[in-house]
């Protein structure tokens, strides 16, 4: 019989013509591509569902505003509201989370990141949500940071306002407050002034340099130059703080440092122009030294606030368990709500169908089904019954528990978890950047200097010999270098946040030109993660089959397993489901469902599988009406993806929490090979297999992957839980296209390519630079307009990249 | 020529003004997102009251 049934699918398979619309579909909410197979505007039950609301509340005009501006990143599909923050409102969370100001105690302020906002009607969206809670005085977007800040007052709830963001499509994570970094704000407001005090005296310098050039003689003259001196004490002083400071630090931890070339530069340059002023000569730099130092500066500005652009992570809250739990007093038979520092080892609490279940511990009673996936990352659920153990930030799917604590906070398994990242990322090495290492060739530069002034001196004139010495300083500085490559580094970074690929820093992409392979974890990263609908097949006559489906969607949305989630997803956009009742709903943990719906008996059950897809069937009154495919379906281009990987010079592996014989079939669909092929590993496994191969990329998703994310050489984070993912990793995916992953290291080699160039084009520049000064031959002018010149050519060179650069992000932004 | 020790100090004394206006003005936060404000201009105010002025005034022009 099952041949049989086998044969009959694949024959409807054949069959099945796959057409293809002229143009591919793009979801009306978030212009996402909508998968051909689902006939629908939207591409996903999210963006659906928000469609529907936008409209109903009159907020419609965010789709023309959407249209009218350009998106900073791409946008996210938006999540179904499942989340519940009622716990914003406690006391308790209110410390940790919101602030008030002292001048103005009426009023609460709390931050939130969200997720998803990628433009103006994202802004404007977000802000109107203060229309629709009551007491809320101002919600103000970052889109940079997305971080929105929200003020209420007195009778305002910031869980309200937290629903409404998710309403909205923007899952909304909590920051603790005082978090956002605010040494970080200060500094780089500090930079911004810096940078505006070197800005406005050298251009105040530089007029008055011009009249020099021009010729200006006598008591004008001489007025100038000491009028340019006091212009240029501010800059020194001030302005090049930043440099002194990183210089003194490289130097007391006796490693090299661009800056320490650079401010050996500036000085000497500083000495020799108040030397030269003082004799009255007119070998006066300030107005060089002064742009170079604004110049500089900006660069390093630009490269700072690209990469604020990406979370700095600090602040994500870790809210993997809930705030509150159910304790069951055995004594007094009463069930309380307390918060979860007060739970001891030993107390017996109790969990939901459809809560996360707080702490480690046994079950006292009760039989119900888990999803393990925060430590596994399988999203099988598996079942569980009465002595067996269950771990903190899993969900319990199907029926009550009443559980006895044995380990709660950061003693649970998933605790251990968090603060061995927090570990590992302290361990984490810091690289020597590629600019600091060459430093060393412009440090001997300088020796060379003291050599010329030393040969010069012996043969008498002191005069000529400190001047071309000093000059000698200044034009073997590397500035041109040290201003390039901040502005090579940023230009990327901004460009890939905007494909969606956030890179926390520079050095991230520099460490990726270091790595040899490449580990993938399996589901949710190869895979969608998600057990999907492939196809439904009905038996039934167009009219009957319609009956079955809203049937089968009343029925599934009672359950809460995978199978459920993916059948009811898949019917939402599809026909219009109808909330009808169900008599006599029965669940069988695991196996299927069944009930009565208008009067006929249906059972979804399951059969077997069908080559490793999941199958479910349906049957009304007995008779079978239909089957499911379900599967976890492979990202697309995965396959692809790999072989260009490969031929990077980057070997693959698959690193899995599933068992073995899935991870074998994976690797073979995918082309790997078996022996690159880790199954079965625990989050503590994969920890010790990246700790075995330095130099590698570590592709995963949550928290089962978080350790093996922070361990690595490069750990890239797949779009998934936020929390733990973007605190562990280096790049985090707000994309599902796992394409971007080739691409994004053609990106880090090909900007170390610009900022190499630059090197080698500075060093040539250095070298004639140097000639010209030992000869004598730089003046003020000459050195006023050498700089500039060669500024502006390695301006260029970084900023158009080299063509495989613009080719990758040509085809990212796709 | 002199006059150039009258107009160069008052040209530097107005210089450094918006130097300083610049650093009360970063103090204050003005700079603290650059990203955000440009995306705000284009969002339109439906209910605003200068739109309802100039469309009741084009409307009375027309009847």
């Amino acid at each position: 019989m099952e041949e049989v049934y086998s044969l009959h699918i694949a024959f409807r398979k054949m069959n099945t013509v796959t057409v293809s619309t002229s143009s591919f579909r793009k979801c009306i909410h978030c212009g996402n591509s909508v998968s051909a197979s689902l006939r629908s505007d939207f591409c996903c039950n999210g963006c659906k569902l928000i469609y529907e609301l936008l409209n109903k509340r009159g907020l419609a005009q965010y789709y023309s505003l959407k249209a009218k501006t350009e998106s900073l990143r791409k946008p996210l599909p938006a999540f179904d509201p499942i989340s519940d923050y009622t716990y914003l409102d406690s006391p308790e969370s209110l410390k940790i989370y919101s602030w008030s100001d002292t001048s103005d105690p009426s009023h609460r302020w709390m931050e939130f990141y969200l997720e998803g906002v990628h433009c103006a009607a994202c802004v404007w969206l977000t802000e109107k949500v203060a229309e629709f809670v009551d007491d809320v005085r101002q919600i103000r977007l970052n889109l940079g940071t997305s971080i929105a800040t929200v003020k209420v007052g007195t009778l305002g709830s910031f869980s309200e306002v937290a629903q409404e963001f998710l309403k909205m499509g923007y899952r909304p994570h909590p920051i603790q407050k005082g978090m956002t970094d605010l040494l970080q704000k200060k500094e780089t407001r500090t930079l911004l002034v810096q940078l505006g005090v070197a800005g406005a005296c050298a251009g105040n310098i530089m007029l008055l340099a011009i009249s020099l050039y021009g010729g200006v003689e006598g008591d004008l003259a001489h007025h100038f130059k000491w009028v340019s001196f006091i212009l240029f004490l501010p800059v020194i002083t001030y302005s090049a703080l930043p440099f002194y400071k990183s210089a003194l630090n490289s130097l007391k931890s006796k490693q090299a440092s661009i800056d320490i070339p650079i401010v050996f530069g500036i000085l000497m340059g500083t000495v020799a122009s108040i030397f030269n002023l003082a004799i009255g000569s007119n070998r006066i730099y300030f107005d060089s030294l002064s742009t170079l130092i604004f110049l500089l500066l900006a660069t390093r500005y630009l490269l700072r606030r690209t990469q604020q652009l990406t979370l700095s992570t600090s602040h994500l809250a870790h809210f993997l368990v809930p705030a509150t739990v159910r304790k069951w007093d055995p004594i007094s038979e009463q069930i309380e709500d307390v918060l979860l520092d007060q739970i001891a080892p030993g107390d017996l609490i109790q969990v939901r169908a459809g809560e996360s279940i707080p702490v480690d511990g046994e079950i006292i009673e009760g039989s119900s089904s888990i999803n393990n996936a925060l430590l596994t990352g399988e999203s099988e659920p598996k079942i569980v019954h009465i002595r067996e153990k269950v771990y903190a930030g899993t969900v319990n799917l199907y029926s009550p528990l009443v559980i006895k604590v044995s380990q709660s906070g950061l003693s649970t398994r998933l605790g251990k978890i968090l603060k061995s990242i927090d570990e590992m990322l302290n361990r984490k090495s810091k690289i020597i950047s590629y600019a600091d290492r060459i430093s060393r060739i412009f440090v001997l530069f300088v020796v060379g200097i003291s050599i010329t002034l030393l040969i010069w001196g012996t043969q008498g004139n002191w005069y000529e010999g400190i001047n071309r010495s000093l000059a000698l300083a200044i034009v073997t500085c590397p500035c041109t270098f040290a201003l390039a490559t901040p502005l090579a580094f940023s230009l990327s970074l901004g460009k890939l946040a905007k494909a969606g690929i956030l890179v926390k820093g520079a050095e991230t992409l520099e460490k990726l030109n270091e790595v040899r392979s490449i580990f993938f974890d399996k589901t949710g990263t190869l895979t969608k993660g998600t057990f999907q609908v492939i196809e439904w097949i009905s038996q039934e006559s167009p009219q009957d089959k319609m009956e079955t489906e809203q049937a089968v969607y009343a029925l599934e949305i009672h359950s809460n397993h995978p199978i459920a989630k993916a059948i009811t997803d898949y019917f939402s956009l599809l026909s219009r489901p109808i909330h009808e009742e169900v008599v006599h709903f029965q669940e069988n943990i695991g196996r299927g469902v069944s009930g009565t719906f208008r009067g006929n008996l249906y059972e979804i059950k399951r059969s077997n599988l069908q080559n490793s897809n999941t199958a479910v069937s349906v049957y009304k009154n007995h008779l079978k009406v239909g089957d499911f495919l379900l599967g976890d379906e492979i990202r697309p281009f995965a396959n692809e993806t790999i072989q260009n990987l490969r031929k990077l010079g980057l070997r693959p592996w698959i690193l899995s929490g599933d068992t073995n014989s899935a991870t074998l079939a994976l690797a073979d669909r995918l082309g790997i090979s078996p022996m690159s092929c880790i199954g079965e590993s625990s989050p503590e496994i994969k920890k010790e297999v990246l700790a075995s191969h330095p130099f590698s990329i570590m592709v995963g998703d949550g928290a089962n992957d978080a350790i093996a994310l922070a361990t690595a050489h490069v750990g890239v984070a797949m779009q998934s839980g936020i929390e733990v993912s973007m605190k562990a990793a280096d790049i985090y995916l707000a994309t599902p296209h796992i394409s971007s992953l080739y691409h994004l290291v053609i990106i880090s080699k090909e900007t170390l390519k610009v900022v190499r160039r630059n090197f080698y084009f500075s060093l040539l520049y250095n070298g004639v630079a140097a000639t010209a000064a030992v000869l004598g031959k730089i003046d003020p002018l000459f050195a006023a307009l050498l700089m500039p010149m060669s500024a502006i050519i390695v301006f260029l060179s970084s900023i158009s990249g080299t063509r495989k650069m613009r080719q990758s992000f040509q085809e990212l932004s796709v | 020529m002199s006059i150039i020790y009258l107009l160069l100090p008052m040209a530097l004394l107005l210089g450094f003004g918006f130097l300083g206006a610049f650093i009360w003005m970063s103090a204050k936060g003005q700079y603290d997102d650059l990203e955000t404000p440009p995306y705000r201009l284009l969002i339109e105010d439906e209910n605003s009251n200068l739109k309802n002025a100039i469309n009741t005034s084009v409307t009375r022009k027309e009847s």
